[in-house]
């Protein structure tokens, strides 16, 4: 009984915070900057189709008056 | 990231969500793309934007976000141009890229598209912040005279 109070309670306290640091530290796939980027173009607002279409149909080269900025991180 | 484009299902409903408000609120198309750029952004972006609106004058924004090139491009016509001055947009970029420096591609997006929205204004107003442009409007005012009585003529010159 005492053994089991004061071993098993604590071991097991261990234990549990050992189980919780593992799943914490799990890898995620979430994005990380400087990555490879291995997937198609998203797409909102039209389609990959859709601008390849455009650009066919209408073969505009440029936008006179365009206005816009560039960033890099 | 899932595999496709690299987005997950909710992630897309976000932007897309988010997307369709933008243009709701302010009037203006907006195109986002995340994916590689295959020329110059700048002109890969000119190039997109002029081919995706119907007509010249249309009011449109593109983003373009390339993750491996960690370079994000946003450009607007010459008729949105006149809503979203390129200092919102390069304060936009700025939130955005704070975002995708830390990995948060969805969220650097929603807090652009919220900022260029937020610059724009609503569609009916036109301009930013939904006011008029110039000075808000001065209620009118009963004038009086120096009597307290209100007049109700112009006051004549007074005759030395």
């Amino acid at each position: 009984m005492i053994l089991a109070l004061y071993v098993g309670i604590p071991a097991a306290g261990f234990l549990i915070a050992f189980l919780l640091a593992g799943r914490s530290g799990k890898k995620t796939d979430r994005y990380r900057p400087g990555q490879k980027w291995d997937h198609d173009p998203a797409w909102f607002g039209t389609t990959e189709q859709g601008s390849v279409e455009a650009q066919d149909t209408r073969r505009r080269a440029a936008l006179p008056g365009a206005g816009g900025v560039s960033g890099r991180w | 990231m899932a595999g496709g484009d690299g987005l997950k299902p909710e992630q897309r409903e976000r932007v897309e969500r988010a997307r369709q408000q933008a243009e709701q609120e302010t009037g203006l198309r907006f195109f986002l793309r995340i994916g590689p750029f295959s020329m110059d952004p700048r002109i890969e972006a000119e190039r997109l934007l002029t081919n995706l609106i119907d007509q010249p004058h249309d009011a449109a924004v593109l983003i373009l976000l390339g993750p491996e090139e960690r370079r994000v491009e946003v450009m607007t016509t010459p008729a949105a141009k006149r809503r979203v001055s390129d200092t919102a947009v390069g304060l936009a970029v700025l939130a955005m890229t704070s975002s995708f420096g830390l990995g948060d591609l969805v969220g650097g997006l929603l807090d652009g598209m919220r900022q260029l929205s937020d610059a724009a204004g609503h569609a009916e107003s036109g301009t930013a912040t939904g006011r008029e442009s110039g000075r808000s409007p001065v209620p009118e005012r009963g004038l009086e005279h120096i009597s307290g009585e209100p007049l109700s003529r112009p006051a004549t010159a007074i005759e030395s």
